[in-house]
């Protein structure tokens, strides 16, 4: 089975692209350095928390960029995978490969930025998890959207967020209402929020459902004309 | 090289049928041409066979198994169509470069030596090429990548007459080199007449025809002569398209002519070429 084609086509975006991304910051930075030079100010004044400020600027960029990624390739490598000879089952592994790699990435990235000096290990595998829960989510929105012509994409793109919304409306109205829990309901349910173990769960549990879903949508992408 | 069989293909966009119960096969080492008029499903019917699109019903089968999700079936078919499967700004080298990591082998050589031919820059990215040059970039690749089954949908898309000789000159040296199956879609039908040896013809869903092109051709035939002795001769034929000029009449069909029926001594039967009888089998009618 290949899997390299697809993968590697997508590694080379997703750096490229950052490292586009990372060259900006540096550059902004370093003429506003320069700027503070020429105006007077002294090399250790100008440069101080150089390092500090450039990657609190450039990680929160490359996490959005990590996310917003899976939201817009799946049909794009769909496309290229179809063109040189994969199937469906191998672009769908392509990218979860892809996902686990600009994971571990953006892990470290956050090790980088001060995420090191925990005692523990839960901070780091919790951290980790948001993160790959956040980008399995994003691919199968953005599997899910491959599916769908333009005009579908605008439609389900307002109605879904604006029916959730109403939903979770309607059920903390309904909860506000009509549930009055006891003391003891209350102690046990704040128990369960407060053991980590249950966060871990859902945590697993959630990346479970999305690249189930993100298979699902996967199998079914076809060629659309739009 | 193994045979690829279509059976009982069906496709439906909600209630509009496309094509309806398509049954046929393509067999190692042939030229095929398919053929239909616009919107007749040839490009649908090649997305399905390719497994970009899912058929409705029916199945297609390499080897005995189904092409779908098989890469073994995969990697030996390649589609070259007018969709843009690429981003925008890949260079015509990185189209190599995938398909060569894609397919189990991809002639590099030959692609250079056919972008120097073609004078298309490698280094050039597909938004920045003409219609023209952006198909010949796609053609190259086909005629590289090295499968059993090369589809090619509308391989002539904006290439002007020097290009098109070339490319013709291209596939055929290919394919002599490396004997495989091709199949053109196209509307150029007397441009590729000399080149395909059996003939698909879709129309209003039905395949029509599938038949090697000289036996469609040996009983393809146009008859003419004055009107009322062309009418006698035609009596009990199935008259698919005819045309009157004066007292002239020109009738066309494409079947067998009893050897023993009497020809009138004004009226004169000629073969006519695979465009003429394409557009008389889908009921092109002619001022």
């Amino acid at each position: 089975m290949r899997l390299p084609m697809v993968y590697r086509k997508s590694m080379l975006t997703y750096f490229a692209r950052l490292a586009i991304v990372f060259l900006t910051v540096l550059a902004l930075f370093i003429i506003s350095s320069v700027f503070g030079l020429l105006t007077g100010a002294s090399l250790r004044e100008s440069f101080s928390g150089f390092g500090d400020d450039f990657l609190n600027t450039f990680i929160p960029l490359a996490y959005i960029w990590f996310g917003f990624y899976y939201l817009w390739v799946p049909y794009r490598e769909f496309k290229l995978g179809m063109q040189n000879g994969q199937t469906r089952h191998q672009i769908w592994l392509s990218q979860i490969l892809g996902i686990i790699t600009t994971t571990i990435f953006n892990f470290l990235l956050w090790l980088a930025a001060g995420g090191w000096h925990y005692q523990t290990i839960t901070p780091y595998f919790g951290t980790f998890l948001i993160l790959i829960d956040v980008v399995s989510l994003a691919y199968a929105v953005g599997s899910g959207f491959a599916l769908l012509s333009r005009k579908w994409k605008i439609i389900v793109g307002i109605a879904t967020p604006t029916v959730i919304l109403i939903v979770l409306v309607q059920i903390v109205r309904l909860l506000i209402n009509f549930w009055h829990p006891s003391a003891a309901t209350l102690q046990a349910l704040s128990s369960l929020v407060d053991w980590s173990g249950s966060w871990v769960l859902c945590g697993l549990l959630w990346l479970a459902i999305m690249i189930g879903l993100s298979y699902l949508f996967t199998m079914r992408q076809q060629l659309r004309r739009d | 090289m193994t045979t690829l069989k279509i059976n009982q293909l069906t496709k439906r966009f909600g209630r509009h049928t496309i094509l309806e119960n398509l049954s046929f096969q393509l067999e190692p080492q042939h030229i095929y041409g398919l053929l239909g008029r616009n919107g007749a499903g040839k490009s649908t019917l090649l997305n399905i066979i390719n497994n970009r699109n899912f058929q409705t019903d029916g199945e297609i089968t390499l080897a005995g198994d189904s092409i779908n999700n098989t890469p073994t079936a995969l990697q030996r078919m390649y589609l070259m169509s007018e969709a843009n499967m690429y981003p925008k700004r890949t260079r015509v080298s990185d189209m190599f470069k995938m398909a060569a990591t894609g397919y189990r082998d991809f002639d590099l050589a030959l692609a250079h030596r056919l972008t120097s031919e073609f004078e298309v820059d490698e280094r050039a990215q597909l938004n920045n090429l003409s219609t023209g040059l952006t198909t010949i970039a796609k053609l190259i690749t086909a005629l590289c990548v090295d499968v059993d089954f090369v589809f090619l949908d509308e391989p002539t898309l904006g290439l002007d007459a020097n290009h098109r000789e070339l490319f013709y000159r291209e596939l055929l040296k290919t394919y002599e080199d490396r004997p495989r199956t091709f199949i053109l879609s196209t509307h150029l039908i007397s441009e590729v007449q000399p080149l395909i040896d059996h003939v698909f013809i879709l129309h209003h869903q039905h395949l029509i025809k599938d038949e090697a092109v000289d036996e469609l051709l040996a009983n393809a035939w146009a008859i003419s002569g004055p009107a009322a002795l062309v009418d006698q001769y035609c009596a009990g034929l199935t008259i698919l398209d005819q045309q009157t000029i004066s007292n002239i009449k020109t009738v066309y069909v494409v079947q067998p002519l009893d050897e023993q029926r009497i020809i009138p001594d004004q009226v004169k039967i000629e073969h006519i070429d695979l465009q003429r009888a394409f557009m008389v089998l889908t009921n092109g009618k002619e001022n």
